[in-house]
């Protein structure tokens, strides 16, 4: 029921509000954000939506093709693996090595970004030079490359994944972090925050931060795909997850060797990390655009 | 100029620095012996561990060997392949000019293809530019090793059209002068010359492809919303009310001036670049330094592993201050950001 308009009131929508009007206003970005919430949840509940464990081994089903195919059968929907595992179990177990890892990932790097950028940021001169650039050394360095040291120092498995990416894509949130906060320190608004006494607390919780929220959350969605494939790479080069592990890159790595008699355990894996970093892509995009109207 | 440039100089030595200390500590907790880590002599006699010992100075204090480590590999001294027994830094000059062939072919093509589609994409009317939009999205999402294993399988396997891996049809002994391919067969004599030439680019089709992939899309999607900026700015509105030609307007106005933001992309994306080129040259098994980086990690040669990734640290260090003066020169703007 709508409300009745008593007065004539002029309701001024929030800046989220306006960015959440323009993102639905796009079919694309729509679509990508019920793909990243399916990618969520399956992360989350994939291992107990997979009708078979991840190492469960039929001997007698080895390489047995998807189920449209005419020699296929349901009970293994997207075939089976040289040693006789379900794919859908495998991909439905990984899920939440390849994308909830991501996630996590992220999420520190963004803490960890937020803070280190917010200092120097709001540093001046040297003090911000040498903060801004320290991470610089870092940046140089491509995930991979990273891994590979990581590889050598703590030997092979998922915790050299962690640092390396995590690691890799800290100095993009310190760097966008600290421009963001630069450009706004120049405004007007901020001054007259000071002016009215903000101590550099409070200018910061309620001047600043709010008006860098939407530049720091598009450059999550970015990284968020970045991670995906980068951890999807270093499983692909067995750096990171290893064989047995079902992480998505990996299972790629394993199917290479029977790529021509069996080519769906090197597609339906590669076809999982698409769907992800595809629906996160389009939320970024719609995200982009949506900030982008937004600020006129 | 000059004091952007001293910082900028300062910089790049600051940033070597903290490479080489992050490298040294790396070095230092590596499994296995830290001597022979650092020099890759794997069985050292008596008075080579004394020698060495001494010029590491791993007997003094952690700033000292840091020290020493850094004059040693500044001087050119990467150690030994532990694999080998040969000097890494030979090893290094025999692999990176097949790296730079690829990598330097494949921006070439990004560029070549990116460009004119930016520009395409930046249109107006028509269906091209939303193709172009979910094209590039897409694009951005596949997976490079995914992307090389499917065309490997198609175009290499299936069909056997092109070749699936390595640089050159091992039948043609190319002498190395240079180590690019391309110019040393143009520079041998030998009579099957044009033949081993036509196999080497057949070889180079799909490696540069897949390289080539990820930096065209950035470029697209760049040069497009550049374009779209620059159309809406009140010069090219003044230009228009004059009667300019549409294509005079994009070509010799708009597209020039969005060509700058390029310089900056590209400088971001060295990394991505330098992780692509790694995984390219797994899967097509080119000789060069990823493939090489990727078998000192699995042999656990830990010498050329670290040689490696400092060669390929420092080049992107020292490419992304190069691109930074680049854009300084083009810019004056950004020659006042100098704590950037």
């Amino acid at each position: 029921m709508a409300k009745p308009q008593l007065y004539h009131e002029e309701s001024i929508p929030s800046p989220w509000h306006q960015i959440w009007r323009h993102f639905k206003a796009r079919p694309s970005a729509v679509i990508g954000l019920w793909g990243l919430g399916l990618m969520v949840a399956l992360s989350l509940f994939g291992a107990y939506l997979a009708p078979y464990s991840a190492q469960q081994q039929f001997s007698d089903q080895l390489l047995a093709p998807p189920s449209w195919h005419s020699d296929g059968s349901v009970l293994f929907f997207l075939g089976t693996d040289a040693l006789g595992r379900d794919l859908l179990s495998r991909l439905l177990h990984g899920a939440h090595i390849t994308f909830g890892f991501a996630g996590l990932i992220v999420v520190l790097a963004l803490g960890v970004g937020l803070v280190i950028g917010t200092l120097s940021g709001t540093s001046q001169g040297l003090r911000s030079s040498v903060l801004g650039h320290l991470l610089d050394a870092l940046l140089s360095l491509p995930s991979l490359v990273l891994a590979l040291l990581f590889a050598a120092v703590l030997g092979p498995g998922l915790q050299n994944v962690f640092w390396a990416v995590g690691l890799a894509l800290l100095p993009g949130f310190v760097r966008v972090v600290h421009n963001a906060i630069h450009e706004e320190m120049q405004k007007q608004y901020v001054m007259a925050a000071r002016l009215d006494g903000a101590s550099p607390w409070q200018l910061l919780r309620f001047a600043i931060w709010p008006n860098i929220t939407d530049v720091v959350v598009l450059h999550t969605t970015l990284s968020f795909s970045t991670a995906i494939l980068d951890i999807a790479a270093l499983g692909f080069l067995s750096l990171g997850a290893h064989a047995p592990s079902p992480e998505w890159g990996a299972m790629v790595r394993e199917g290479v060797n029977n790529v021509l008699s069996a080519p769906w355990t090197v597609t339906m894996p590669g076809l999982a990390i698409l769907f992800g970093v595809l629906a996160t892509n389009l939320v970024g995009d719609g995200l982009r655009h949506a900030i982008a109207e937004e600020r006129g | 100029m000059l004091i952007y440039l001293l910082r900028r100089l300062n910089l790049l030595v600051l940033t070597a620095l903290v490479l080489l200390g992050l490298l040294y500590i790396a070095s230092l907790k590596m499994p296995g012996d830290t001597l022979t880590n650092l020099s890759g002599v794997t069985h050292p006699s008596q008075e080579q561990v004394a020698r060495l010992t001494e010029r590491y100075h791993l007997d003094g204090n952690g700033l000292q060997g840091y020290l020493a480590f850094v004059r040693q590999r500044l001087t050119g001294d990467f150690g030994l392949s532990q694999a080998s027994g040969r000097p890494v830094l030979n090893e290094l000059l025999q692999v990176i000019p097949a790296t730079l062939e690829l990598t330097i072919l494949a921006l070439l093509l990004a560029l070549l293809v990116g460009i004119p589609l930016g520009v395409l994409a930046a249109g107006r009317r028509g269906p091209l530019p939303n193709l172009l939009w979910g094209g590039t999205l897409l694009g951005f999402s596949v997976p490079t090793f995914w992307l090389g294993l499917l065309l490997m399988l198609t175009f290499g396997l299936s069909l056997d059209a092109l070749p699936a891996s390595g640089r050159i049809n091992l039948l043609y002994d190319v002498p190395f002068v240079t180590g690019f391919m391309l110019v040393d067969i143009l520079l041998s004599d030998a009579p099957w010359r044009w033949a081993a030439l036509w196999d080497a680019i057949n070889h180079l089709v799909l490696p540069t492809l897949v390289l080539a992939a990820l930096p065209c899309f950035i470029v697209i999607r760049t040069i497009r919303a550049a374009m779209l900026a620059e159309m809406d700015k009140n010069y090219i509105r003044a230009l228009m009310a004059r009667g300019v030609p549409r294509y005079r307007l994009v070509l010799s106005h708009a597209l020039p001036n969005s060509l700058a933001p390029m310089l900056r992309l590209l400088s971001l994306q060295l990394g991505q670049i330098a992780s692509g080129v790694i995984i390219v040259e797994m899967i097509f098994t080119w000789p060069g330094i990823g493939s090489w980086l990727l078998a000192a990690q699995y042999q656990g040669d830990h010498t050329a592993l670290t040689g490696g990734v400092l060669v390929v640290a420092l080049s992107i260090i020292v490419l992304t201050i190069l691109l930074e003066i680049a854009q300084a020169l083009l810019n004056p703007v950004i020659r006042k950001e100098i704590h950037g």
